[in-house]
């Protein structure tokens, strides 16, 4: 009986220490409630907008105090600076989804969409901090739920084709992942992966079914940051679903993903000690993203079809950068995802501008939209070519950081394969040049085809957010001591 | 005496860029103040040249004037240490002279970019930028810096290769790109891992707390510094990881065990790792000098970009390349170098041949040019892998003697090519009784491209071939093969001439005998200086060499004693 009042008592505690997650569960709440019974789309937009910011301040206010590692309901759920590193990136992320979302042109439901972006921004926050497998399964299936119900915004059929391939490949991946889960469970006894009973048991167990264990947990996670093999869906969801939430799509889950797949990765790989050997094993995946993600997009005429193969190189790029298995290569994944994030955003917001005033779907009909448009072209240039590597941009210093971690990798290791992911990951650079520059070169060197199209906005809120993204984007290259300063005070692993 | 004057000539052109891309000057206004800054940096370079200095001694800190040192990052990352990079420029000989060929070149080019009026402000806003990467490249002392304004470079010639070229502009433009951005990758790589390797042992005493400050820095520190390094006294966190292209230079600042450390026997493909770098570096600077293979970026980009550029692609982007591959490949791998000589040299000999086969064949003009560049670039290479003080100055000499011929023999292609469109030699005839004092202009750089004697080709090409003659690495055949391919390089000139500019006047493709107007007072200017500094050069070389001389002796020191050495622990 003490026992339990003693458990009780502690569960009271843990529940201080969630503020952040409560505001959005409570602005969840509000805006369904308020939608209900008033209807009212501004009222409802400023309440999750304002209930965002409440969130993000409580997660910089627990960033800036004293950092303390703690593990929360009974380990379920791990508290770190790390954590709430992760939680920030992907708060703001949401908040920008949500600005875009607000200023795009969707006429039907669109509280319901702001529910459900809040919600798969809840899951993200609760997946980043788990610590227990169930939790995992659990956080990504309400992740994938309220994605299979954002990818069909658009409601037209194309929408719902794609929704319903997500939602196929979605729960296959799931199934999969759930079968993994319950044999490491089976195997190892308990669900919490970082137990010191989990390590132990997995260091006697054998390399074939620890092999096959590890392929089907990790399918469901590499579902859900779209690597390869499991990168199917997202070309048919990025063009159909709605800018805003395609945005949100690129970034939010994908980095919810990598945060909780450096987690397990890191618990399976029993401190190099695991029969896998998994540096070789990270570092296949990620050069096969990469260099299947930038060979598709090279073909595409979609501008958003591209962007989702372009996002899928991407995810390679992160994951290279855990294939390095090092601090360092951990900090240098956490500033490339940052500036992958702020300029993939870029880019979608200048996507749903063109959409918005000029109509434009595929590469062909941004035909000399740059005489028209040179700002927001200028724009769009810089963060292109942040996303292909290139200096003066942060993209470069990101680059230049992961490959680092793996040249520093490779130089104690002797691993061949980390230097060859180094060498082609890094030639791959060449072949997104070559699609990045796509768009660009159709808005500037190709005339306009019909001279009827013209816009009716002059500078949209999107131009604004885009500009504040590009300009970090240039001093994160020019003073990236600013966010590494951040980042140094974190210890990733655990 | 010091200033900002380096800072100044790189940012001037850019903040120049910026107003004449973001306010509505007219034209005129625009390629007036283009000319301006370009006047005013070359008053700023020839400052620079007459109050130059450089003292004798070990290749080092000490051989730079001018020296601009401000920090611009400096993060420490997790257990690997910190990461420090400065802005940091300065020149020495070698860098001056490579500053003064691309101060002339832009006055010249800017001439040439007068009449251009479609979307004048994006061309010369794009122009400006180029101008200020350029600089920014000659005198950077910091890898990465060299490397930011190495690929900053790429953008503005993309688009104006590709908006303002000819007809196959889009695909010469990203095919340019393509290309050096390919070898901007390889020398990515050895960059990174350079990163890795080097430390700064000014800040890593400062961080053992050796000193305090920077300013009790002395020979005794340094010494302290490397002992504790090589005993492995310093613990990885406390390393600063450095970007600065002179201590990369000195084995002492390798880390022991890292990837180029010099006394590794790190392997990869049965080739020490450094030698591997060497190679990579190597390629990625081979593309943009271009050296055959690698060249063939080159005629495309050539011959659709409009006459300033090419004039500016040949005049200096390609010493660029040249100028990359001694600051930041052989000055670092000198082993590599010593190790590859053979091979180094036998490329320069087979870009020579080549070239000049394929100008043989042209029948465009800007073709020819184009590729009797690649053959005078070969000689660049000939020159550096010969490691003999006549070859090295020789190279340097050549680099400048192209730029400045290669400059003028493009601009030739121009004035023919503003006046009927059209370049085909084949479709012209008789130039000389219509075009009196063009044929002449174009007899004097045709003359001194092929290296007549009197002019600063003669000179380079003549210190090139004694190099590779006495040097201690090259066969005898490869100096007979290349002094034998000059014989080419007379017959594809005089073949033109005679093709060209002789017989009776004829011209295939239109009746129209007006267009053929002589050499405008513009076009007199852009060509006098350049005829004169070719001249100049020819006669007395020694205006030049003074300049370059102790870069000379300290790169030939530097690559031969560090790099037996080097070359001797690597290969053990």
């Amino acid at each position: 009986m003490e026992e339990l009042s003693q458990k009780l008592s502690a569960l009271i505690n843990d529940l201080g220490f969630l503020g952040a997650e409560y505001a959005v569960a409570a602005t969840i709440i509000l805006v369904l409630l308020f939608d209900l019974f008033l209807s009212n789309r501004r009222l409802s937009e400023s309440i999750a907008v304002t209930g965002l910011l409440i969130s993000i301040y409580l997660l910089v206010t627990s960033f800036s105090g004293p950092g303390s590692t703690k593990f929360l309901f009974q380990n379920m759920l791990l508290l770190s600076k790390a954590a709430v590193f992760w939680k920030i990136v992907v708060a703001v992320s949401a908040l920008f989804c949500i600005l875009l979302f607000i200023s795009s042109n969707s006429k039907f439901r669109r509280s319901e969409a702001l529910i459900f972006i809040l919600a798969l921004l809840l899951a993200s926050n609760f997946l980043i901090m788990s610590s227990n497998l169930l939790m995992v399964y659990f956080c990504i299936e309400t992740i994938s739920i309220s994605s299979y119900i954002l990818a069909y915004f658009s409601f037209d059929k194309k929408g719902t084709e794609a929704a319903l391939k997500y939602l196929l490949f979605g729960a296959t991946s799931a199934a999969v992942m759930l079968y993994g889960l319950s044999l490491l469970f089976a195997i190892t006894g308990t669900l919490d992966f970082t137990s010191q009973q989990f390590v132990d048991t997995l260091l006697a167990t054998k390399a074939l079914p620890l092999i096959i264990i590890s392929i089907l947990v990790l399918a469901g996670i590499l579902f859900k940051i779209a690597a390869v093999p499991f990168h199917i869906w997202s070309p048919d969801v990025y063009t159909a679903a709605p800018t805003p939430i395609v945005a949100l799509f690129s970034v939010v889950p994908k980095i919810a993903g990598i945060a909780i797949l450096i987690k397990i990765v890191l618990a399976l790989n029993l401190f190099g000690q695991s029969a896998i050997n998994w540096p070789v094993m990270i570092s296949t995946i990620a050069l096969a993203t990469i260099t299947v993600g930038n060979f598709s997009a090279l073909w595409q005429s979609n501008f958003k079809r591209m962007m989702a193969y372009s996002s899928i190189a991407q995810t390679g790029f992160l994951l290279a950068a855990v294939a390095a298995f090092s601090e360092v290569g951990l900090s240098s994944l956490s500033f490339y995802a940052i500036v992958f994030a702020l300029a993939n955003l870029a880019v979608f917001a200048l996507i749903q501008f063109f959409e918005k005033s000029y109509q434009t779907v595929g590469m062909k009909d941004y035909s000399g939209l740059f005489k028209k448009e040179p700002i927001a072209g200028v724009l769009l240039l810089v963060a292109l070519l942040s996303l292909t590597g290139l200096p003066p941009t942060a993209g470069f210093t990101g680059k230049f950081l992961i490959f680092g971690a793996l040249w520093d990798s490779y130089s104690i290791s002797e691993n061949n394969w980390l230097l060859t992911l180094l060498i082609f990951g890094l030639l791959n650079t060449v072949v997104s040049l070559f699609y990045y520059l796509k768009v660009p070169y159709f808005m500037i060197f190709k005339e306009a085809e019909g001279s009827g199209k013209n816009s009716q906005i002059l500078f949209g809120l999107e131009n604004y957010l885009t500009a504040l993204l590009v300009v970090a984007i240039l001093l994160l290259f020019f003073r990236p001591d600013w966010l590494m300063g951040w980042i140094n005070n974190i210890n990733f692993a655990f | 005496m010091n200033g900002a004057l380096l800072s100044i000539l790189i940012f001037l052109p850019i903040l120049a860029s910026a107003i004449v891309a973001f306010s509505p000057l007219s034209q005129k206004l625009t390629k007036y103040i283009t000319l301006l800054v370009a006047g005013v940096q070359l008053l700023i370079a020839m400052g620079l040249y007459l109050n130059f200095s450089q003292t004798a001694g070990e290749y080092g800190m000490t051989s730079f004037s001018y020296v601009e040192k401000v920090k611009w990052f400096e993060f420490s990352l997790a257990n690997y240490g910190k990461i420090s990079a400065d802005y940091f420029v300065g020149i020495d000989g070698l860098g001056l002279s490579m500053v003064l060929l691309s101060v002339l070149v832009m006055v010249i080019a800017t001439i040439s970019s007068w009449n251009i009026t479609d979307r004048y402000k994006g061309y010369f806003a794009l122009f400006l930028l180029l101008n200020g990467a350029i600089i920014g490249c000659f005198v950077a002392l910091d890898f990465l810096l060299f490397y930011l304004f190495f690929e900053f470079m790429l953008l503005p010639m993309y688009f104006l290769i590709g908006l303002w070229g000819g007809p196959r502009r889009e695909y010469a433009s990203i095919k340019f790109f393509l290309y050096t951005l390919f070898g901007s990758i390889l020398i990515l790589i050895v960059l990174i891992a350079l990163n890795i390797s080097t430390i700064d042992p000014v800040k890593t005493a400062i961080e053992v707390d050796l000193i305090e400050t920077a300013d009790q820095y002395s020979e005794k520190v340094e010494t302290q510094v490397h002992k504790m390094l090589n005993f492995g006294k310093i613990s990885s966190t406390m390393h600063v990881h450095t970007f600065n292209l002179i201590y990369m230079t000195d084995p002492a600042n390798l880390i022991p065990g890292s990837i180029l450390d010099t006394e590794g026997t790190r392997m990869l493909l049965g080739l020490p790792l450094r030698l591997v770098a060497f190679l990579l570096i190597f390629i990625g600077f081979a593309i943009k000098i271009p050296v055959v293979p690698f060249h063939t970026w080159l005629p495309d980009a050539h011959v659709e970009a409009p006459t300033p550029i090419s004039v500016i692609l040949a005049g200096v982007l390609l010493k660029v390349g040249a100028y990359g591959l001694i600051r930041a490949g052989i000055f670092i791998f000198p082993d590599g170098l010593i190790h590859f000589s053979w091979w180094l040299g036998l490329l320069g000999v087979i870009s020579i041949i080549y070239g000049a086969m394929n100008a043989l064949a042209s029948n465009d003009l800007k073709k020819l040019i184009a590729y009797s560049s690649v053959s005078h670039m070969g000689f660049v290479l000939l020159g550096i892998s010969a490691l003999s003080s006549e070859g090295f100055g020789g190279a340097i000499y050549q680099m400048v003697s192209h730029g400045v011929i290669a400059a003028g023999l493009f601009l030739i292609a121009g004035v023919l090519s503003d006046r009927t469109h059209d370049r085909l030699i084949e479709n012209y005839s008789g130039l000389a009784q219509k075009m009196p004092k063009y044929t002449v202009m174009v007899v004097i750089f045709f003359f001194a491209s092929m290296g007549l004697p009197g002019f600063s080709g003669f000179i380079a090409e003549i210190f090139v071939l004694i190099g590779s003659f006495i040097s201690p690495l090259l066969p005898g055949w490869m100096m007979i093969v290349a002094s034998i391919v000059l014989v080419l390089s007379a017959a594809y000139y005089l073949w033109t001439i005679q093709r060209m500019f002789y017989g009776p006047f004829y011209y295939r493709l239109s009746d129209d005998r007006t267009i053929f107007t002589d050499l405008t007072k513009r076009e007199h200017l852009m060509f006098w200086p350049l005829v004169v500094i070719a001249l100049l050069l020819g006669i007395f070389p020694h205006f030049l060499f003074d300049l370059i001389n102790e870069s000379v002796s300290q790169g030939i020191d530097l690559l031969s004693a560090q790099g037996l050495v080097n070359l001797k622990s690597i290969i053990k």
